[in-house]
């Protein structure tokens, strides 16, 4: 029940919104509304999976294998209320006054699409039905990203929709490998039926398919769509999807584990492509003078350590992999909204001319310092435990390599956070015109380092969550049982006709 | 763009288009055909239509615009899936069955009505794109 409303009620928003065209004002009104209740049936998805309860909707009434089911357990719990709380936080953070009406009453809706593709991959326990919601994400994201008339983001959106297409061709031909194989697309079916399959043809169709899903994640050397869209988008979109849009591609990779890990030389090569990730992600940053670039290129670098871990095949991996992933969501989306402004208010994208008068004071240094540290991982933020299960779970794999990549890669990014630091807080250009500040808003901000602060406070029992989720992720016993004993008709084939 | 020849053809396709549309969407629950295909078939009256004889004539012709109708069939879709479970079952299930009114008897299924959403989102939504991309107006400074 509530996994239907899940699903519908973002798609009844934006459509109602669209339909509507409300002012500015009131269609703001309306979707911060809209926006709390998702946000509340998401937080009682958790609580109702915390005890490691499988909810299952089976839909139309067919019984999974053969009819397309939504399940939920605690990983599909912990991201869909990841993104419930960055969409009120972006919600909040999209002013008409600061951004103008037009763009305003033009993200609600799509926005809506978007939650309504996010929490379908997320809660579905079907992969064809994970490549429509992956569909139905992008198409929202083409009607955010386009501004009409704008050189730029027709420059930014061409990349973006080019290799999404052609991982998403990936992602259906691997699909159809291993319906031909496995004679199921449904998870909890593949789990029963891959392990027996023949070894050469599973490594192939799953290698399609972790190709595919790491490319959507932005991963080295499939990851150079991403920098190239996020920072044509209007700040708190880009925030929103620095943020989410990325760990669709890692959820689906975690949500796949138990199959990946059939075959060691996979998971072995996520290891290699993580570390990889990690550290060239970490240089590109460091040769940025856009805030937003720089960032983006960040993703590249923390996505890295999500997929290393998760190629560890171990529930420490998996656990530090959903850990790190609730983290950086949150740190990203903060850097983001500090990002945007700072660039409004130096009315520029450069680093290098950037005056830290204007950048005023209060709420957006005490943001970026705390996102900041928590990027780099210094206690007593999300970060430091994110960095340090993923650390500790590669010691336990004794993946030394990997390891010494990952520490590597964190000494650069306190160096590329400087870099931000120093020009954006530290100096005055030589051609500054004009000191004075133009008054920004911090409410978002403040809400951005709560959580982050609450993510960093809480780490305990959130790890713990993710570490029992991660055990029933790999275990999937229960998860196949609920979901392949689903109330519903048998299947078509008995069904008096 | 006004031509003749497009203008006498659109006159023979457009009916049939419509027609087509409306046969595949009455098919589509017992026989090959649906509310996919019945939807293409409209939008392609639809681009014909404007194409054919000029946007302004389309939009003085169909009241509503074609973005709209794809947005009430995404509320139909989404409505189709809610309204099972206020009976108790799960999200999209559908009913048949058979009435009968004097000599007339006829099959329902309430899979038409999801269907019907289907028609409004796909002949509404590729009509939309096409009216988007040939409405586009080019300024001066970005060349086309």
């Amino acid at each position: 029940m509530s996994l239907v409303l899940l699903f519908t009620l973002p798609g009844l928003a934006g459509l109602g919104l669209w339909l509507t065209g409300p002012s500015a004002r009131a269609s703001r009104a309306l979707s911060l509304g809209f926006g709390s209740v998702i946000l509340m049936l998401a937080l009682r998805l958790v609580d109702d999976t915390a005890e490691g309860r499988v909810l299952v909707h089976a839909f139309g009434g067919w019984r999974p294998p053969f009819g397309i089911a939504f399940a939920a357990d605690r990983l599909s719990a912990l991201f869909v209320a990841l993104h419930a709380l960055l969409l009120l936080v972006t919600l909040a953070a999209l002013r008409p006054e600061s951004h103008g009406e037009a763009v305003v009453r033009r993200a609600h809706p799509p926005l809506f699409m978007l939650s309504l593709g996010l929490f379908g991959g997320f809660l579905t326990a079907d992969l064809f039905d994970l490549f429509v919601m992956f569909e139905l994400v992008l198409v929202a994201s083409y009607l955010l990203l386009q501004v009409p008339g704008s050189r730029r983001s027709l420059a930014g959106m061409l990349p973006t929709i080019v290799v999404n297409l052609l991982a998403s061709a990936l992602f259906l031909a691997g699909l159809g490998l291993l319906y031909g194989i496995g004679g199921s697309v449904n998870v909890a079916d593949l789990h029963r039926e891959l392990p027996a399959a023949p070894q050469e043809l599973r490594r192939i169709a799953l290698g399609m398919l972790v190709v595919a899903f790491a490319t959507k994640a932005a991963l080295v050397p499939l990851c150079f769509w991403m920098p190239a869209t996020y920072p044509t988008l209007s700040a708190p979109l880009s925030a929103l999807f620095a943020g989410i849009m990325t760990k669709l591609g890692v959820y689906a990779l975690l949500r796949i584990q138990p199959l990946i890990a059939l075959d060691p030389l996979l998971s072995q090569g996520l290891v290699w492509a993580g570390g990889a990730s990690a550290i060239l992600g970490v240089l590109a940053a460091l040769s940025q003078y856009e805030v937003r670039r720089l960032l983006s290129f960040h993703s590249v670098s923390q996505v890295g350590y999500m997929v290393l871990a998760m190629g560890l095949a171990s529930p420490a991996g998996i656990a530090a992999a959903t850990f790190f992933a609730l983290h950086h969501s949150l740190v990203k989306s903060a850097l983001y909204l500090v990002a945007d402004e700072l660039e409004r208010r130096n009315a520029s994208r450069d680093l290098r001319k950037m005056d830290f008068r204007r950048a005023g004071g209060g709420a957006l240094v005490a943001c970026f310092v705390v996102a900041g540290f928590s990027l780099v991982g210094m206690p007593p933020f999300s970060g430091f435990f994110g960095k340090l299960v993923v650390f500790r779970a590669a010691v336990d794999a004794d993946a030394w390599a990997g390891l010494v990549l990952l520490v590597v890669a964190s000494v650069f990014t306190l160096a590329s956070m400087l870099k931000i630091w120093r020009f954006a807080f530290q100096t005055v250009p030589a051609d500054s015109l004009d000191p004075a500040a133009s008054p920004g808003r911090g409410g978002p901000l403040v809400a951005m380092l709560v959580l982050i602060l609450a993510l960093g406070f809480a780490a305990g029992p959130i790890q713990e969550f993710s570490a029992e989720g991660a055990e029933a992720l790999l275990d999937t016993e229960v998860y196949d049982r609920a979901v392949l004993s689903a109330e519903g008709h048998p299947g078509p084939a008995s069904e008096a006709r | 763009m006004k031509s003749f020849l497009l203008q006498q053809l659109a006159r023979l396709i457009l009916p049939l288009a419509i027609l087509l549309g409306l046969a595949l969407l009455l098919a589509g629950h017992d026989e090959p055909g649906g509310g996919f295909v019945g939807g293409l078939s409209f939008a392609v009256a639809g681009i014909l239509g404007f194409t054919a004889y000029g946007v302004w004539r389309f939009h003085r012709i169909v009241p509503i615009e074609p973005e709209r109708v794809a947005l009430l069939g995404g509320m139909v879709v989404l409505t189709s899936l809610l309204l099972p479970l206020i009976l108790g079952d799960a999200g999209l299930t559908h009913y048949h069955g058979e009435m009968a009114a004097g000599p007339l008897a006829w099959k329902w299924h309430t899979a038409l009505f999801f269907e019907v959403g289907v028609v409004m989102i796909v002949g509404g939504g590729f009509s939309a794109a096409a009216l988007w991309l040939w409405e586009t107006p080019k300024s001066p400074g970005e060349g086309g």
